[in-house]
């Protein structure tokens, strides 16, 4: 295993950010999910080595992530919200991300940088000053010098957010063609992105571990508690909300679906769930745990 | 290390990015330029006393750039909450901070080669020689490059320390205390000298600084003591906001930063030692001066205690670490194996009866006393050496006592308000050591440094130490060009002689100075490469004046043939010091230069006086108050008669800058002048010149106002008693007209 932390946690005055958790984390695109204030950047700035843990140690091929002299340049990070001197290119910058990471002749840190450029789509505008880009193409900008500082393990923070659906799809392209040889952990949001393209979910909830395994295995908490059916306008406005997970409107009526551990109508029929409802049911189900 | 200097890199490269960072320096160069490419012809036209002043003032302002700097370099990127990214590149948290500092530290030498650029620029313009340009250039650099290192380092520190609202508040309240506040109010106010390791630049409170010669090298010691503190000072701000740093960059082993940064601590704390040792030597040397020194209420003229000394010969030989070594031999006249009073008229006063003293200063230790080549008895007390007068051989005439002693010359002196100056030194560069200080042996005198009502130190000036002395002095192992206040001999295997009769004693001054001379005058003018352009013309202008005056009097006018002209407000004791105003010594006028005080028509005017009557015509004020009259209480007009030498010159030359008369508008004088308007116009030129000459020949000098409260004040029998009507008798036996005769006398002086 390339990342592995035993007993990670953190611990602040008003209480644990993240308990302790154990993971091990091989070469490979691993998505981190959980609800606002679940801990993901608190995991995700612990295993980058930006912050101290209060509890076991993060290790990249054996050595503390916060071995600064082993690991210095191995990982690559990029944040949720990100700001670079305006008066740079990006080109100076992967320029200079590429000499910090050791590359001493001109012509492999131009090439290192070309092709980092070309994989975000930022060539055209590589030799325009920052102040002139938008959002998206500073975020485009920071997954590139994050990719050029990552030689072993990539951490995204939100990516995708903000970017326009064909840029998207671009990132989760690039990061998975970046999987190939590292540990890429991607936070989101969107399980769309993870569902297309990671192989392996972690899932934190109040900060605890949840789940680490497959989607597929995330998919599989929804497994018999996944209904779906149709129902009239009328009875629909009458229905409890309770677990109702869509309500869609449909030639005859409106098709429902819903997590529940009985059928909530007459008509119900029990569906092939997703991962979205597979993660939905764990989430309910450890939110059920905590308030018993 | 690669990796830091290639942040660094970049980090300069991000400030030379934004366009205001590179028209600040070029705003300190232009300030440079407007106070010194053009200089107002009335005032001082030495490009580097403008030069000096306002780099104080460029550097206390400039100080806030760093600081300020400091905290953007830190919170505008690195600690800025959306740049956390940052700390993932391969650099660490020293060498974030290495690479903030050197960035910063390459921008603000900007600042240094902007002004210094500058102000060579206006030295170059001004004609001063390049060996002068790059002392000045040298000198100011280090200072502003100290100052900036530690002011970045401490913008930096406070950067890690604050979030942004805060740290800017800071770092501005850091530059108002280092660059001005302890300055300008704490250390003046509690003299608490040690706080000057904490100033962020050491030139706003520095009264050392101003002489291009000798400032540098007198302030030396104490700068690069401070030097070493705030650079070790500065390194442990650079360790502990790296260790800061760790809270966004955690370290491996988390104590590691803290224990590296306490090791710092406790090297900043052993660099201030030298500095703080410095302060208490110069502080305890200080209570030993002040404890020779005699209070107020206890001075006494010290012309009473004064005895007569033949002839002094010293040997004095320069050794390392400012020591002074000395053979001095004094012939001694006596009566009987009695000393003599040097003031014929008065009776010598013993300060302890039966005894001989002699001053010498305090800081020099006496090795042994002989008298006719035979080693006796001497007590050392204060300044003064004493040993039995029945020591002395009663058939002799002339007693020879040899003294050898040896000290150290560094005598720096903490004045009113803080002010620092050195009463006397020698250094390899760099030498003052006045008459008045007894840096030989004195005959006689009161004390050689007395305390003001405040119990402040005082020196006490130079007149008549030893009246009609012959003296013969050899220095030897001083490595700097010398001057001093009697004739000099020619060099010899290292050796210079001094040699001369003289009331005043030697004076001696040394450093690269400047001689300015010209062909067919007599004067020359020591002074400093900046003031040489000016000093020259002022020859030009004072020949002219030379030759008209010594047609008036038809003698040539030689007492004086030296001007000592340089800044000269860090020496002597305070601001009312001999050394701070106008005075003579022998052969020299001294000209303490200031930005007005220059070789103007008032130093002409100064120069002619002295020349004409010896002095410097400042006592003329207390003259036209009254204070001088007969015991009939008739005005002395001796004033009215100088003005005619001046009136005399100004009608005959028809110059533009005329000799300033200092008479008023007095009756005497309204009736003087009409009388030597009708005797000139009468063809009688020749009659008044030799008129004004028989007064003149009998003494017409105005006693010297005291220079400082512990001064010796001229007897009122020294003062020149001349009245209307003894004037007007001579003037009888002098005009062959009737009609030239005054019909009535004025009333008043």
């Amino acid at each position: 295993m390339m990342l592995t932390a035993h007993s990670l946690g953190k611990q602040y005055k008003t209480g644990w950010a993240l308990r302790p958790l154990t993971l091990e984390l091989g070469t490979g695109l691993h998505g981190l999910l959980g609800p606002n204030g679940a801990g993901k950047s608190t995991l995700l700035r612990l295993l980058a080595g930006m912050l101290a843990p209060t509890t076991g140690d993060a290790l990249l091929r054996g050595s503390s992530v916060r071995d600064f002299r082993r690991n210095g340049s191995r990982i690559g990070y990029l944040p949720q919200n990100m700001r670079v001197l305006p008066q740079f290119t990006a080109r100076q910058w992967l320029m200079h991300a590429a000499a910090l990471q050791g590359k001493s002749s001109l012509k492999e840190r131009t090439r290192l940088t070309d092709d980092v450029l070309e994989q975000v789509n930022l060539r055209d505008e590589a030799d325009v000053p920052a102040r002139s880009y938008s959002f998206g193409m500073i975020k485009r900008l920071g997954v590139a010098q994050a990719l050029l500082s990552a030689s072993d393990l990539l951490i995204v923070d939100e990516p995708t957010a903000g970017l326009d659906p064909e840029e998207r799809i671009r990132l989760r392209r690039v990061l998975a063609e970046a999987a190939a040889t590292r540990v890429v952990l991607l936070s989101t949001h969107v399980l769309g992105d993870i569902g297309a393209s990671c192989r392996e979910v972690i899932v934190l909830g109040r900060g605890r571990l949840l789940y680490h395994g497959s989607t597929q295995g995330l998919t599989g908490f929804a497994e018999d508690r996944t209904w779906a059916w149709e129902t009239s306008e009328n009875e629909w406005r009458h229905m409890p909300l309770d677990g109702l997970l869509s309500a869609r409107k449909s030639e005859e009526g409106i098709l429902c679906r819903a997590l529940s551990e009985r059928s909530p109508s007459p008509f119900a029929q029990l569906v092939e769930p997703t991962m979205e409802e597979g993660y939905l049911a764990l989430m309910s189900r450890h939110d059920s745990e905590v308030l018993l | 290390m690669r990796v830091m200097l290639r942040q660094a890199g970049m980090e300069l490269r991000s400030l030379m990015l934004l366009r205001w960072t590179l028209l600040l320096p070029g705003a300190a160069a232009v300030w440079m330029l407007l106070h010194t490419w053009r200089l107002r012809p009335e005032s001082s036209q030495d490009v580097n006393l403008y030069a000096a002043e306002t780099h104080i003032m460029l550097l206390m302002l400039t100080t806030a750039i760093p600081l300020l700097l400091g905290v953007l370099l830190m919170r505008r990127d690195l600690l800025h909450p959306s740049a956390e990214w940052l700390f993932r590149l391969p650099v660490s948290a020293g060498g974030w901070m290495a690479a903030k500092w050197l960035a910063g530290f390459a921008y603000m030498t900007l600042y240094t080669a902007a002004v210094s650029a500058a102000y060579a620029a206006s030295a170059l313009r001004h004609g001063l020689p390049l060996s002068s340009i790059w002392s000045q250039i040298g000198t100011y650099a280090l200072l502003y490059e100290q100052s900036f290192a530690l002011s970045l380092a401490l913008g930096l520190f406070l950067g890690v320390l604050l979030p942004l609202r805060f740290s800017l508040p800071a770092a501005f309240c850091a530059w108002v205390f280092g660059s001005l506040f302890l300055q300008a109010y704490i250390r003046p106010a509690y003299e608490w000298n040690w706080l000057k390791a904490f100033y962020l630049q050491p030139l706003f409170d520095n009264s050392l600084f101003g002489n291009e010669l000798w400032s540098f090298e007198l302030a030396k010691d104490e700068l690069f003591r401070g030097f070493a503190f705030g650079l070790v000072f500065a390194l442990f701000l650079l360790i502990a906001g790296s260790a800061l740093l760790g809270r966004s960059k955690p370290p491996l082993v988390r104590s590691r930063p803290w224990l590296l940064a306490l090791a710092a601590f406790v090297a900043a704390a052993a660099a201030f030692l030298p500095f703080a040792a410095l302060q208490i030597q110069r502080s305890e040397h200080q209570q030993l001066l002040e404890a020779s020194a005699a209070p107020y209420k206890q001075l006494q003229d010290p012309a009473l205690f004064r005895f007569r000394l033949e002839r002094l010969e010293l040997e004095a030989r320069m050794l390392p670490k400012s020591r002074l070594e000395a053979e001095a031999r004094l012939d001694i006249p006596t009566v009987q194996g009695k000393l003599l009073s040097a003031q014929n008229d008065q009776p010598l006063k013993y300060a302890k009866e039966g005894t001989v003293s002699l001053l010498l200063y305090p800081s020099l230790e006496v090795q042994s006393v002989e008298i006719n080549g035979v080693p006796v008895h001497w007590e050392r007390e204060a300044d003064s050496i004493r040993f039995a007068e029945q020591l002395f051989d009663p058939r002799l005439h002339l007693q020879r006592v040899t003294i050898s002693y040896s000290g150290v010359l560094n005598e720096w002196q903490s004045g009113p308000g803080g002010s620092e100056s050195y009463l006397a030194f020698i250094r390899n560069s760099a030498v003052y050591l006045p008459a008045s200080l007894g840096w030989y042996p004195l005959p006689g005198g009161d004390t050689l440094l007395a305390l003001d009502e405040k119990d402040r130190l005082l020196d006490r000036p130079a007149a008549s130490l030893t009246p009609e002395t012959d003296y013969e002095v050899v220095l030897s192992g001083f490595d700097t060009k010398l001057f001093g206040t009697l004739p000099a001999g020619e060099a010899q295997a290292g050796r210079l002689k001094f040699q001369g009769v003289s009331a005043d004693g030697l004076t001696l001054i040394g450093g690269r100075f400047e001689q300015v001379r010209l062909a067919g005058e007599p004067v020359e003018i020591i002074t400093t490469a900046g003031n040489v352009d000016e000093a020259y013309s002022f020859l030009e202008r004072f020949h002219e004046r030379r030759k008209g005056l010594e047609a008036v009097t038809g003698t040539p006018l030689d007492t004086v043939n030296q001007i000592f002209f340089f800044p000269m407000h860090l020496i002597g004791t305070n601001t009312d010091s001999a050394t701070r105003s106008w005075h003579a010594e022998n052969n020299t006028l001294f000209i303490p230069q200031t930005e007005r005080r220059n070789l103007d028509g008032y130093a002409e005017d100064a120069l002619s006086t002295l020349l004409l009557f010896g002095d410097t015509g400042r006592g003329a004020g207390n003259a036209r108050k009254g204070a001088l009259a007969n015991n009939s209480g008739q005005a002395s007009i001796a004033v009215e008669i100088r003005s005619a030498y001046a009136y005399l010159y100004n009608k005959t030359s028809g110059k533009d800058t005329p000799f300033r008369l200092e008479s008023k508008e007095s009756a005497a004088w309204i009736q003087m002048r009409s009388l030597i308007d009708a005797a000139y116009e009468n063809g009688y030129a020749d009659n008044l010149y030799r008129l004004l000459e028989q007064f003149r020949q009998s003494g017409l000098t105005l006693p010297e106002p005291p220079r400082n409260e512990a001064g010796e004040r001229l007897s009122a029998s020294s003062v020149p008693i001349v009245t209307f009507e003894q004037f007007m008798l001579l003037w009888s036996k002098f005009m062959p007209e009737t009609s030239l005769m005054p019909t009535t006398q004025p009333k008043g002086g």
